[in-house]
């Protein structure tokens, strides 16, 4: 029962913490100038994820140690500083773009402006590092951001032509009014939303945090290949809302005021309350999640003592770099920059950074001296190099796209 | 970013104009939206006032991207000069929409200003794609 239990919590907060302010802005804005057509990239995105999400999960559970710290010692310092670099750089975009999150959630329930915001959720965020236990931090925000359940519930409410919603998704078309760059420069930023570098290295950290084993790879399979697939329907539900409310009024999504626009229509205060109460979670967790990533992956690379499992006073430095990398993302944010713009360049920079992150993960998942009889399959390695194929694409096409379409533009 | 930036400010005046009526139909829009939630009570006061003031904020930006465009023809001239008005007017219909969401002025006056002035972008937008 216990099992069942952890198993069912697992997959929820799976649910719960998949979406965050990347997967709100981008899914938002691609669906309100797109409509539906590119859920296809969001497919690909979670199917991605899961598959280096449990690689990672089974390499902390076989090992009995975090991803970042294999990589360092698997592949060397030089290959491992690459390694940091990208996805340190590119964690700390996302922790500033989900303390904005916050921020401008927090302005949606109080109309006061996201400048005044700012500070109290990065003190939030650290607060509940500083203190809250590990499973506690996971579960409360993951199962708060289950919230966002009433985008899905909010687009049947719309009553929309499901016709031709399915056949937007089905049949993927650039729009007249749309560049074909711009779409792909969309497909791109979706693909990097969904594969965001910091949540294989949370999700391998957690893995020792909890203290997983190989018994607990059942678990943790469950968590990815259920858990997951129902956040991308969450991605999707959201993209759909605006497609059905702000596309035909040419509203493309430039604030998050915009995104909850449908869901107030749809269900009133009610439905907006669940609305606003699952961003915030979703931008809250997500930031837990993303500053604790910056602490893992420095410590490790650097080999400090980590982790949420020891008192703070026994890993100082680990607390340290989260601190430090708060008051940068604090800022960044205090020089008037719009979070949201922070956001779209932080998914687009995500995808540069990818072949950085997950080819080392693919190359430890492979080596017999680590995880012995749990090394990949064939099949899991082929549909790897699959995705190390698309990553590569993506991650190429990143800048280009981004010049030639103004960022979207 | 800088050469994305960059590529943006190298877009012909026309496109110039016509990216910032875009930009200010879908601020307008939203307003409309939003005051129109407000007047259903199907939204909190205080999301409404922030979609409104985000709104204002975005044709704001655009009525100052439009103010800055250098006219190489005439007939570019003439149409920076038709988005101004359009885009000046929205800008004070936003105004009075924030206002009256702040309880000075009659929220329903300042929906029906907001929607014209979507109105008359709408006008330009199609005149900007014939």
């Amino acid at each position: 029962m216990t099992r069942i239990f952890a198993v069912a919590l697992g997959i929820l907060t799976a649910i719960g913490g998949f979406v965050d302010i990347g997967d709100l802005v981008t899914n938002a804005v691609v669906g309100s100038r797109f409509g539906l057509g590119l859920a296809w990239v969001v497919v690909i995105g979670v199917v991605g994820i899961c598959v280096y999400a449990q690689m990672s999960g089974r390499v902390a559970a076989v090992s009995g140690r975090a991803t970042f710290e294999v990589i360092r010692e698997r592949l060397g310092p030089r290959a491992g500083l690459a390694n940091l670099a990208a996805s340190f750089l590119i964690t700390l975009l996302t922790v500033t773009a989900e303390v904005g999150g916050v921020a401008l959630a927090l302005q949606l329930a109080t109309s006061v402006g996201p400048g005044w915001w700012i500070p109290v959720a990065a003190f939030g965020v650290w607060i509940v590092v500083w203190r809250a236990k590990f499973s506690l931090l996971e579960n409360v925000t993951g199962l708060l951001g289950l919230a966002l359940i009433v985008f899905a519930v909010a687009l049947f409410m719309l009553s929309p032509d499901w016709g031709a919603l399915v056949g937007q998704a089905l049949t993927p078309a650039v729009p007249d009014a749309e560049p074909v760059a711009t779409y792909w420069f969309y497909a791109v930023a979706l693909f990097g939303a969904a594969m965001t570098p910091y949540e294989v290295f949370f999700f391998s950290s957690g893995a020792v945090e909890e203290g997983w084993t190989r018994k607990d790879l059942a678990t943790s399979r469950a968590n990815v290949l259920v858990g997951f697939p129902l956040g991308g329907v969450l991605s999707i539900a959201i993209a759909g809302c605006a497609a059905v409310v702000l596309l035909p009024q040419s509203i493309a999504v430039t604030s998050l005021s915009q995104v909850v626009l449908p869901v107030a229509e749809a269900g009133g205060m009610l439905a907006l309350s669940f609305a606003i109460v699952g961003i915030l979670a979703a931008t809250f967790g997500a930031a837990l999640e993303t500053t604790l990533s910056t602490g893992y992956t420095l410590a490790q690379y650097l080999g400090w003592s980590w982790g949420k499992f020891r008192r703070p006073a026994q890993a100082a430095r680990f607390h340290v770099a989260m601190i430090v990398v708060l008051l940068i993302a604090v800022g960044i944010l205090a020089t008037g920059v719009d979070p949201i713009a922070v956001t779209e360049i932080s998914v687009v920079f995500s995808a540069v950074a990818l072949p950085l992150t997950y080819l080392p993960i693919l190359l430890v998942a492979n080596d017999p001296e680590y995880m012995g009889e749990h090394v990949n399959g064939r099949g899991m390695n082929a549909i790897a190099m699959v995705y190390l194929v698309i990553i590569v694409v993506a991650a190429l096409a990143a800048i280009p796209l981004l010049v030639i379409t103004g960022a979207g533009a | 970013m800088a050469a994305a930036l960059l590529l943006a400010g190298c877009a012909s005046p026309s496109d110039q104009v016509t990216d910032a009526i875009d930009q200010a139909v879908a601020a307008t829009a939203t307003a409309r939206v939003s005051l129109d939630l407000d007047e259903r009570g199907r939204i909190f006061r205080t999301t409404s006032t922030t979609a409104v003031e985000d709104a204002r904020r975005e044709a704001a930006d655009a009525a100052r991207t439009v103010a800055e465009v250098d006219a190489t023809e005439e007939s570019e001239a003439g149409r920076r000069a038709e988005a101004l008005d359009a885009l000046d007017e929205a800008v004070r219909a936003l105004d009075a929409a924030v206002d009256a969401l702040a309880g000075v002025g009659d929220p329903a006056d300042a929906a029906d200003r907001v929607a014209e002035a979507e109105d008359a972008l709408r006008a330009l937008t199609r005149a900007g794609h014939p």
